[in-house]
């Protein structure tokens, strides 16, 4: 999908299936964990842009 | 007299075929240039008008991909408007152009012919119209199949995220039995003069049969059929849509017994659902936020257990069509994945001459 959106080296953060069924503060904790990743991309993509 | 093919030559092609990913898994028929300029002289349209554009791909099919892949489907060019009559009512279903053909349903695309187009391409209106056999009602549904595949790039585990499936995804196109059914043909009640050649199109997620044979009751059939639709496993939302397949026999009953078209949807409207305890059960007694998909009930929230509630919100979301053999009382069920259109689309009337067709269409 990054690839035919013409950025193929797009980052992205994934969270395994089943999401679905999920009940709101399930979902609330899925997104605290990955929030820790989202700002590890975001970091590692301004310690690129500042190299 | 011509000398025979070489199966060996059609055999490298067809592999050379493989090897390109032009296949959804049987071989293709090798399309050649001048066997595409046969199925483009069956139409008035433009090669290069697009029928389609599935912008977050960023890819798009032309009349002219539409026919190369018409003829690796196994279509003869005198198919080649039915196809696009095809592809054009099923794009008329809301669901097709709002991401169906990625959906995870992996919806297949349910394709009714009427009209004399039935006999001059011999599709098969009667015994086994599910069952395979004819080579026009083979080849029409695959068709598309190619199309989704080569031309959009819907290819399975890549853009095609179908959980499971549907048998027979590309396979699912047949003529209504005109000659047996005691009503108007579908294309007639969407508001298309009798006897024009159309073909009407949604995208669909089940198949199921109902047997009923015993009886002389027509509600004991109308019964039989909403029990089928109201089962609680196909209930996403809070209302769907349905097609229901009535075999000859159950539609010469129930006109006999003067249900018209009209009255059999009324029936089943007001008669298909499920009581609040059963919607209970299967955690389906609310709708989630949004209005989407069904979910469990909270304690405040919950109606009384027998309270019933309908999962078919008007005539407009059945669709009725008589089709197959007179040999024994038996109808089909299917599921609508979206929303019908309730539209048909007229078949561009033959541009060459038609080869007649055997009785296998082939």
């Amino acid at each position: 999908m990054a690839e035919v959106q013409g950025a193929p080296g797009y980052h992205y953060v994934t969270t395994p299936h089943p999401v679905a069924g999920l009940m709101p503060d399930q979902v609330r904790e899925r997104a605290e964990e990955l929030a820790v990743e989202v700002a590890g991309l975001l970091a590692a993509r301004a310690a690129g842009e500042a190299a | 007299m011509a000398a025979e093919p070489d199966p060996d030559v059609a055999r490298e092609a067809i592999e050379y075929c493989y090897e390109q990913g032009w296949t959804d898994g049987l071989p293709v028929i090798p399309a050649s240039r001048a066997l595409v300029d046969q199925f483009l002289a069956h139409t008035g349209r433009p090669p290069e008008e697009v029928l389609w554009r599935m912008d977050h791909l960023g890819t798009e099919c032309t009349v002219e991909t539409a026919a190369i892949n018409a003829a690796m489907a196994g279509c003869k060019p005198e198919y080649f408007p039915v196809v696009l009559a095809a592809w054009d009512a099923v794009m008329r279903d809301r669901a097709a152009k709002g991401g169906g053909w990625q959906s995870t349903s992996g919806p297949a695309p349910l394709i009714v012919l009427n009209g004399p187009i039935r006999q001059q391409l011999g599709f098969n209106s009667t015994g086994g119209i599910f069952a395979g056999g004819f080579r026009p009602n083979a080849t029409v549904p695959r068709a598309l199949g190619l199309m989704l595949r080569n031309a959009f790039g819907v290819i399975p585990h890549v853009f095609d995220q179908t959980t499971q499936g549907i048998p027979g995804r590309w396979s699912i196109c047949f003529g209504e039995n005109e000659e047996d059914s005691p009503w108007e043909p579908l294309a007639t009640e969407m508001g298309l003069e009798p006897g024009t050649s159309a073909v009407s199109a949604t995208l669909t997620r089940t198949y199921e049969f109902v047997d009923n044979r015993h009886t002389q009751n027509p509600e004991h059939v109308l019964w039989d059929i909403a029990d089928t639709i109201s089962r609680t496993g196909v209930l996403i939302f809070r209302s769907q849509s349905v097609t229901v397949v009535l075999g000859p026999e159950h539609a010469q009953m129930l006109a006999s017994a003067g249900f018209s078209k009209a009255d059999v949807k009324d029936w089943l409207v007001e008669h298909c659902g499920r009581t609040e305890a059963d919607l209970r059960s299967a955690g389906k007694d609310a709708v989630s936020e949004g209005g989407l998909g069904g979910r469990s009930a909270g304690e405040e929230e919950r109606a009384s257990p027998d309270t019933f509630t309908r999962v078919l919100p008007g005539r407009e979301d059945v669709m009725l069509v008589v089709a197959g053999a007179r040999n024994a009382a038996m109808s089909m069920v299917v599921r609508v994945f979206g929303q019908w259109s309730n539209s048909a689309v007229a078949i561009e009337p033959a541009r060459a001459p038609v080869t007649a067709a055997s009785p296998e269409g082939g």
